[in-house]
Parts: C-alpha cells; sequence; structure tokens
C-alpha cells in the first residue's frame, strides 16, 4: 500500500467520521422539536377523552412507561382500530381546580364500539 | 493509476456530500447571523484626567460568597396536566391526600418510587446537608 492510497484512505475515514458526526447532530435537534412539539400539544388537549370509568365515575388515568410513544385504540368494523401518539405526562405541580367544574363524562355505551368509551386513558409516567 | 482514480473520486463524492450535509444544517438552525465587527471604545489618556484610577477598583471580598446548593424537592405527587382542559388526577392516589392543616404523607425515598421501575434507566440522587459542606450521592441502575 503506498503512501499516497494510505493518505487517501485516511483522509475518507476521516469523512465519513464526520458525516455520521453531522448526521447525530441533525438526529438530537429533530427529537427536540419533536419534544417541543409534544409538549405544546399536550398543554392545547386534554388527556382524558369524553368517557367517564364506571368504577370512578371519572375518566380513569392509566400511568405507562414514560418512553412509550403510542396507545391503540380497538373498535368494531373498518378503520376503528387507531395508533396515536400520547402526548401527555405526569407532572410535578398541583393543579387549580376550575370553578366551573369538569365534565359531564358520558357513560359507557349499552354496546360499547370502541375502547376508548371505557374511560381509562393512558398517561405516560414522569421521567 | 485507475484504481488510485477510482479511490479520488470517492473522496471527492465524500468531501461533497459532507460539504452538502453542513449547509443543509446550517440552513435548519435558523437564519443566517451577521457577523459585524465589535465597535470598542477608544480609551484615549485625556479621559477624566483628574480622577486616579484607584476609584476604579473594588475591594475584593475576604471569601468568595458560598452558595448552599438547595436540596432536592422531596416528592410528594405528581399530576396529570390539566392545561388542556383535563381532569385532575394524581399519579399515587394513595395514600389519600389531606387538607393542608391536617399534614401531608411523604415518600422519603425517592429511589424507591414505583414509576420508576417502569423503564430502564440510570438515576443520581443527590443530597447536601452542614449548609452545604457535605455531599453524598446514591448512584441508582433500573435494569
Amino acid at each position: 500500500m503506498t503512501t499516497h492510497s494510505k493518505f487517501i484512505c485516511s483522509l475518507f475515514v476521516i469523512v465519513m467520521i464526520g458525516m455520521f458526526a453531522t448526521s447525530d447532530t441533525a438526529q438530537a435537534k429533530k427529537r427536540n422539536r419533536i419534544n417541543q412539539w409534544e409538549r405544546e400539544h399536550a398543554n392545547a388537549t386534554p388527556w382524558n377523552g369524553a368517557y367517564r370509568h364506571q368504577a370512578y365515575s371519572t375518566p380513569l388515568a392509566v400511568i405507562v412507561p414514560p418512553t412509550a410513544a403510542t396507545h391503540r385504540l380497538l373498535g368494531w368494523g373498518v378503520s376503528k382500530n387507531v395508533v396515536s401518539p400520547l402526548y401527555h405526562q405526569f407532572q410535578l405541580g398541583a393543579p387549580r381546580a376550575l370553578k366551573a367544574g369538569y365534565g359531564p363524562y358520558k357513560s359507557l355505551p349499552m354496546y360499547p364500539s370502541s375502547s376508548d368509551q371505557f374511560g381509562a386513558y393512558y398517561i405516560r409516567g414522569p421521567w | 493509476m485507475v484504481r488510485s482514480k477510482l479511490m479520488n473520486s470517492v473522496v471527492v463524492i465524500a468531501v461533497a456530500v459532507l460539504i452538502g450535509s453542513i449547509a443543509v444544517e446550517a440552513q435548519a438552525i435558523g437564519p443566517k447571523i451577521k457577523y459585524a465587527p465589535k465597535k470598542v471604545a477608544k480609551k484615549t489618556v485625556t479621559e477624566n484626567p483628574q480622577e486616579p484610577s484607584v476609584l476604579h477598583q473594588v475591594p475584593a471580598p475576604r471569601h468568595a460568597t458560598r452558595v448552599t446548593p438547595t436540596p432536592a424537592r422531596l416528592f410528594y405527587n405528581y399530576y396529570a396536566p390539566t392545561q388542556g382542559g383535563g381532569i385532575p388526577a394524581g399519579i399515587y392516589p394513595a395514600p389519600r391526600q389531606v387538607p393542608l392543616v391536617v399534614g401531608h404523607t411523604y415518600n422519603t425515598y425517592q429511589p424507591l418510587m414505583p414509576h420508576e421501575f417502569m423503564y430502564r434507566h440510570n438515576r443520581a440522587y443527590h443530597h447536601y446537608y452542614n449548609n452545604g459542606m457535605g455531599f453524598t450521592r446514591t448512584s441508582v441502575r433500573y435494569r
């Protein structure tokens, strides 16, 4: 192996390392943007749905690991199985209760057509 | 000769791709920053000639002010977010919360909180004591 080819090979290796480093930083920036977007979405939407749990008379929060990304809603019929992202997460700080109250929430129908109607909704645990 | 030409072309392509990726990165960061040379006011000797330069000096403190790190917040509960109109919900409904006049229920050892066992991670808990002179650290690996 000549010196010239050694130099070319080393230059190639350096360039490849540089490319991977830039791709890592790009992924980190993308991840930060996604996290920011998730937080904004969580601040704008309620964690619970329109239904209440039968045993608690309120929507029930089911804790899942904070690494969970999506949850699945099962329903009868075509295109009723939905995979949607989990935005909300438990956090510190006692919330202030609304004076107007919450609800009313719907009760479980006689013939449920979706797992969303059981009143149990997933929330990610705190980091 | 053909081989070296091939290697040279590979290197040139790799360099072009690298430069392109860096350019894309620079575009994704935000608007271009225009750097302007710093304008430093030139100090002249005739500035405040009647004032001695000793007055500008601030007496140095004997000891550097020590900032005691605040201890970690004692855990009490986590809550579901209500910013979007969700109903308030605590992560640990038991033991039940009590009014302020009665007192609070604390879990005094954070590493054994059940929500820490839900996923693989490492965590270090710090505790300062003796007005910041002492320091203990507990590293936990959840596997």
